[in-house]
């Protein structure tokens, strides 16, 4: 499934914020599941470095809500739309 | 008979502040009686519950009923079975199970808290060895107890007004064994229990907190950098794992304005010594500890130990009871507080099939991760990583990993060092 231009700008932010050379920002597929060897095979330590990234360059951030956070982080697409979704509530509360 | 209690403070001091709600010392005897009511009998309890305050009670309900509680390395039940085959009778306590699930925090506390006889074996915690096969350690109630007040004198001394703690780290590993579940039983603080990793919940529960301790690590203090306003109240910063650069321990003291007190230790015993870094760079063992030094190696002997251990690290003796720490011997490294052979590394990594050469290299700097360039034109990287990811612990999968065409093995076959190092630096520029 190709990537939305958002997609892909989350894709090359977790490339780059966890060195992962061996897989394109364009090759993640955004329903794969990320914390699977069948995904990315991320782990919770690459969960707080994408969550730092991500605060730091749209300003979101990104609590345990333990069932919820779990989704959020389960695909690119699934991050990138809550990351979406927060940004444009702020936009629609300033 | 020599049965010790399991807590020993005042019944109505706060002892943990639970989904907002605060539990009282008298309470959270009252909620490990009940547990340990519950609990199935059998010998062992291997406990895998992630709520820090449930793991907690089932922890020391365990302890009461003579239990020994069991801690695998690995936290998913499939796997930790594979890991405690030996161990008999065993109630696997999960977030799912009967007991569990059924957990209700008592209204009315109890004035007497349960106890345990010194010598029993209260929990194994278990290491990956650097074969592969996960290895035992066995401490008794007599040792938790001796070290928890070591540590309560520690922290007396150090931040005798703190009122709260805060880890990052789980309390099934050692550190958070010792400092979040163990400390709060005999010093005067309360432990946060809930949401305590992303930086947003962190700062949360530390400003619900009254003079709180931060107890965490270089990769979450890192992490917590990200947010907009440091947290106002923290008492003493606390980490482990790694040890801080003396720029980096500067820069935690000006940020929380607070001290940061570095401890050191290892699973096979648990945490030996402890520096205020950005005072000193020396480390100082805790005072129950004999130090035997042999050039770069020492041997540490303790009453409660059954038996002297050797210490993994390389270290170099200042005086007798303090060192400065020199850095892993060669082929050792640690990510997350875990411990693995580089050399085992690289067979696992050679054992893929498919992989006609690869080696993991570990950046100069330190950094959270190993590299690792590999020599396998015929498989996806996809499936490079699935098959290395059957094979070691996830926090040693490559970060980068690197495909390449050889490695620049000479006549002997060695990779030397500077080889390595210079590839890592062609590939990082080459971003």
């Amino acid at each position: 499934m190709t990537q939305t231009k958002e997609q892909q700008a989350m894709a090359e932010l977790i490339v780059d914020i966890l060195n992962i050379d061996d897989v394109e920002p364009g090759e993640i597929d955004p329903d794969a599941i990320m914390f699977d060897e069948t995904g990315l095979g991320l782990d919770s330590i690459d969960a707080l470095e994408i969550a730092v990234a991500i605060a730091e360059q749209y300003d979101v951030h990104i609590s345990a809500e333990d069932e919820a956070t779990k989704e959020i982080f389960a695909t690119l697409g699934n991050l990138t739309a809550h990351v979406q979704q927060e940004v444009q509530a702020r936009q629609a509360a300033s | 008979m020599n049965r010790t209690p399991l807590v020993d403070r005042p019944g109505d001091a706060p002892f943990a502040l639970w989904a907002g709600r605060e539990i009282r010392v008298d309470q959270f005897c009252a909620d490990v009686y009940a547990l340990a009511e519950a609990l199935p009998d059998g010998a062992h309890l291997i406990n895998l519950v992630s709520d820090r305050y449930v793991f907690t009670v089932a922890f020391f309900a365990a302890l009461s009923r003579g239990q020994t509680v069991l801690l695998p390395a690995q936290r998913e039940p499939a796997l930790a079975a594979e890991q405690l085959a030996g161990y008999g009778t065993a109630c696997a306590l999960t977030d799912t199970h009967p007991v569990v699930q059924a957990f209700a925090p008592a209204e009315n506390g109890v004035a007497t808290s349960p106890d345990c006889e010194r010598d029993h074996t209260a929990v194994v915690v278990f290491t990956s060895g650097s074969t592969g096969t996960p290895q035992p350690h066995a401490k008794t109630w007599g040792l938790l107890d001796r070290f928890r007040r070591q540590h309560a004198q520690l922290l007396d001394a150090t931040a005798g007004d703190a009122g709260g703690i805060l880890a990052t780290v789980p309390s099934w590993h050692m550190y958070g064994l010792e400092w979040a579940m163990l400390l709060p039983t005999v010093a005067p603080v309360a432990v946060y229990c809930g949401a305590d990793f992303y930086p947003q919940d962190v700062a949360a529960g530390l400003a619900a907190l009254p003079s709180p301790v931060l107890v965490s690590t270089p990769v979450h203090l890192r992490a917590l950098r990200a947010l907009p306003v440091a947290p106002r109240n923290v008492r003493l910063v606390m980490s482990a794992t790694a040890p801080l650069e003396p720029q980096a321990a500067g820069h935690i003291e000006a940020r929380y304005g607070a001290k940061l007190l570095e401890i050191y230790g290892c699973s096979e015993i648990g945490t030996v010594a402890h520096r205020l870094t950005a005072a000193s760079l020396e480390w100082q063992f805790f005072t129950d500890f004999a130090a035997v030094w042999q050039d770069d190696r020492v041997t540490l002997s303790h009453p409660e130990l059954p038996q002297p251990v050797e210490l993994a690290d390389e270290l170099s003796p200042v005086q007798a009871d303090r060192f400065l720490l020199k850095g892993r011997r060669g082929d050792i490294v640690k990510i997350a507080g875990k411990r693995e052979s580089l050399a085992n590394l690289n067979a696992q990594l050679l054992g893929v099939p498919g992989v006609q050469d690869g080696v993991f290299v570990q950046p100069p700097q330190g950094g959270d991760r190993l590299a690792a360039f590999v020599v396998a034109p015929d498989m996806s990287s996809a499936q490079l990583r699935r098959e290395l990811a059957q094979r070691i612990p996830s926090a040693f999968m490559p970060r980068p990993l690197k495909r390449v065409a050889s490695l620049p093995r000479d006549k002997t076959g060695k990779l030397k060092a500077s080889d390595l190092q210079h590839l890592l630096a062609v590939a990082e520029s080459g971003k």
